[in-house]
């Protein structure tokens, strides 16, 4: 069986109700996966997928 | 045909390749949702930056074996693999990670965000897109 590694230790992957949430932003889509044991938050982690940023180098007009 | 304005691309790709060479000895730290981190800041700061179990202050090594390269008009940069924070515990909610180059006395690279996030227990991958010029992580 399974273990994931949690704050109360090691518990069974078929005892954790596991939840992802996706948000898709302008910046990065983010997919946060979330671990609880009996109603309680005992993991959370999270994948950020970044979106580009532009360096802006212009010639200006004469 | 008419004639263009414009930056050359290859002065941009001379310019970002000046930065992200072989040489540069890049990182990524975390900032808090609560900080004021962004362009304006020159260099790497240790105001805002996140704290919590298994974050080291400064935060961890990027991976930079990716040239800049042209495409068209663009040239463009990514670190050659994902960021990861491995089995961190963040609980105060971040939204920023800067790069920048313990090479040349820490100096900035940029700043991203994404919506406030915590960890437990858990990883925290930022996931590099694809090294093109829609969508690599920094193109001018």
């Amino acid at each position: 069986m399974q273990s994931i590694a949690t704050i109360l230790g090691l518990l069974p992957r078929d005892e954790l109700e596991i939840r992802e949430v996706v948000t898709d932003e302008a910046q990065a889509t983010l997919v946060a996966t979330e671990y609880r044991y009996h109603g309680q938050l005992v993991r959370r982690d999270v994948e950020a997928r970044l979106k580009p940023i532009d360096l802006t180098l212009e010639a200006k007009e004469m | 045909m008419a004639n263009t304005a414009g930056v050359s691309v290859q002065f941009k790709q001379d310019a970002m390749a000046a930065i992200l060479n072989g040489a540069s000895a890049l990182k990524a730290a975390l900032y808090l949702a609560s900080a004021t981190t962004g362009a304006a800041n020159t260099a790497y700061t240790a105001t805002g930056e996140v704290s919590g179990a298994n974050y080291t202050a400064g935060g961890v090594a990027v991976a930079n074996a990716n040239a800049v390269q042209i495409t068209g008009s663009t040239a463009y940069w990514t670190p050659s693999a994902n960021i990861q924070y491995p089995n961190v515990t963040l609980s105060t909610s971040f939204d920023a990670v800067m790069i920048y180059d313990t090479a040349r006395a820490n100096k900035a690279i940029g700043v991203w965000t994404f919506s406030p996030q915590t960890v437990i227990a858990g990883t925290l991958t930022l996931v590099m897109p694809a090294n093109d010029a829609a969508n690599a992580l920094l193109r001018s």
